[in-house]
């Protein structure tokens, strides 16, 4: 009997950021037991999770989502999607449910349609936090505040929610705020394989062909699971997978190479072997996965700032450049005073941030450069106030006291900012950031992300 | 020959954009930065672990920040160090203009890698 427990494939790191066809064909040959795709992330930014919009366009997550679905109805085995619409809320999850459901109406598809939730209810959140099951992690702690000031409050799922889906016979999966890991555990955990191999294998299936060592645009990453290894390939021929390409990609996007934390565990990668199968081919074994007493899942929430208005200019003269924080300083001033001036008794609460391209835009307090190298720079102004109508009143004012703000070197009025557009600001709407770091104890998984399980027959969802 | 030398055979520093096969940085979580420092082989990688010019306190003093806050991992098997250390703001929040940390790396670029061993 063939030691081999499945064969996985992942379309790729993010639904939506596309894949060869090609690929996807040859992995199909390969007769695969899943196929899995991630589909969000913190890493767009925190207005996603607040504003319930999804990062990638609609119509490139429809032309994956549809390759993938074809593909798996054909070879009737699971797809299991997780993150669902970026940031894995209601909205998220709705948006992309409706996508699977005309995708099944243009392609006359039946199956089992799983939905899993995450986003958290506030009033359970802050009662939870109060009695204690929720840890605040890093400097930026969670505070009561900020849970009743959060615009919505995601959970990050681990295995529980896929396993209980899976059982069920669900045939797409799609759930929200979910650990990319956990998309790819699921199944491998369910046959058997043992739980280091499985939590290893899908953290490196979770961003596709990304381990491979000469990735030249997204694709798809298969991998052959056996109870105590894996081995992974790219399915373009043209990619390859090395030993130093595969334990390289435990890096990305984690503080610590050597354990990566999930809501199920920690995945210890310190000893684990690598070894070439052929050229374009890995073999790993040894990863060690130390099992949480009590389940755990990350929160992630989104505080609404206000409304933003942004003006882009630049300054050349180098008389202005070589006093640029003191023409700053001196804007900030004359701005609260003007605004002082012009709203009277109904005095708005503002923030006003000035970056400056070509000083430490980039950088900010981090920037070692303490010299202007450049004979022009770029500024751009932000203000942020609790209406898009008091932010742009204000930039209005900024812009004005920008224009003609003095400087010792000259007399008479004179012209120091050169504004980019017309009109000179841009509107940005509404502006988040994310509340602080924190794990939430979920003895019960279940209960944190419900699972509903609806027959689709050629779109239509039958109950 | 060792590439620290010329061909007389002085010894001669290298900038660290000339030791990598890839700098990059990125967020570990909207909290948190991290550095990857691969280095293009083994030797380069052991000088720079050796010297310390990516330890904690070279990166505390370069970025301005307490370097109890700085985790550094060396990784053998991929030559490769591993910086960590929280965001001075968090990504997205107001002022933050890097959202996806992609640009932090920088300042490393020149930093002398000497061959002391």
């Amino acid at each position: 009997m063939s030691k081999i427990k499945l064969r996985a494939i992942a379309a790729n790191g993010v639904l939506g950021s596309g894949f060869r066809e090609t690929s996807l064909a040859r992995g199909l040959e390969l007769k695969p037991d899943f196929i899995g795709c991630d589909a969000g992330s913190t890493d767009p930014g925190p207005y996603y999770l607040g504003s319930g919009q999804t990062a990638f366009p609609r119509i490139a997550i429809k032309r994956d989502l549809s390759l993938l679905m074809v593909a798996t109805r054909q070879a009737q085995i699971p797809l299991i999607i997780g993150s669902a619409g970026t940031a894995g809320g209601y909205p998220h999850v709705e948006s992309l449910k409706q996508i699977v459901l005309e995708i099944a109406e243009e392609n006359k598809l039946s199956f089992k349609l799983a939905i899993i939730q995450a986003e958290q209810k506030k009033d359970q959140i802050l009662k939870l936090f109060q009695a204690g099951k929720i840890t605040p992690l890093g400097r930026k702690e969670l505070d009561e505040d900020s849970i009743k000031r959060a615009e919505r409050i995601v959970a990050m799922m681990g295995v529980d929610p896929f396993i209980y889906a899976l059982q069920k016979k669900a045939d797409i999966i799609i759930a929200g705020r979910a650990s990319d890991c956990a998309i790819y555990a699921a199944l491998p955990l369910l046959r058997g394989v043992d739980p280091g191999i499985a939590w290893h294998a899908a953290k490196i299936l979770e961003c596709g062909a990304a381990a491979a060592e000469n990735r030249s645009s997204p694709d798809c990453l298969f991998a052959q699971i056996e109870k105590n290894a894996f081995e992974v390939e790219p399915l373009a021929t043209d990619m390859a997978c090395t030993p130093q390409s595969v334990a390289a990609h435990s890096l990305y996007e984690n503080a610590n190479p050597f354990e990566i934390v999930e809501p199920d565990g920690v995945l210890n990668i310190s000893n684990t072997k690598y070894a070439a199968v052929n050229s374009r081919r890995v073999r790993v074994t040894e990863s060690i996965f130390w099992a949480n007493a009590i389940k755990n899942a990350k929160l992630e929430g989104a505080v609404f700032l206000g409304y933003q208005s942004v003006i882009i200019g630049g300054i050349r003269d180098p008389q202005i450049i070589n006093q640029i924080d003191d023409w700053v300083a001196k804007l900030k001033k004359r701005l609260a005073s003007r605004v002082h001036d012009v709203f009277d008794i109904a005095q708005p609460k503002y923030h006003f941030n000035i970056s400056i391209y070509g000083q430490n835009a980039v950088m900010g307090a981090l920037e070692p450069e303490k010299k202007i190298n450049s004979h022009e720079i770029g500024l751009v102004l932000e203000l942020t106030a609790e209406s898009q109508n008091i932010a742009n009143t204000i930039i209005a004012i900024a812009r004005h006291q920008a224009l003609h703000l003095p400087i010792p070197q000259y007399s008479g009025l004179i012209t120091g900012f050169a504004c980019r557009h017309n009109p000179p600001f841009l509107e940005r709407g509404k502006v988040f950031k994310f509340i602080g770091n924190s794990t939430i104890e979920t003895p019960e998984p279940l209960n944190f992300f419900p699972c509903h399980v609806s027959t689709i027959s050629e779109g239509r969802e039958l109950h | 020959m060792s590439r620290f030398n010329d061909f007389r055979g002085k010894r001669i520093a290298l900038k660290l954009r000339e030791c990598v096969k890839l700098v990059r940085s990125k967020n570990a979580g909207p909290f948190e930065l991290t550095i990857d420092v691969m280095f293009s082989n083994p030797t380069l990688f052991r000088s720079c672990v050796k010297t310390g010019v990516l330890g904690p306190q070279n990166i505390a003093n370069i970025y301005n920040i307490p370097d109890e806050l700085i985790k550094v991992f060396e990784i053998e098997m991929i030559s490769t160090i591993k910086i960590s250390f929280p965001r001075p703001i968090s990504q997205g929040d107001l002022g933050d203009a890097d959202n996806h940390g992609g640009q932090q790396y920088s300042p490393l670029l020149d930093l002398e890698i000497n061959n002391d061993g």
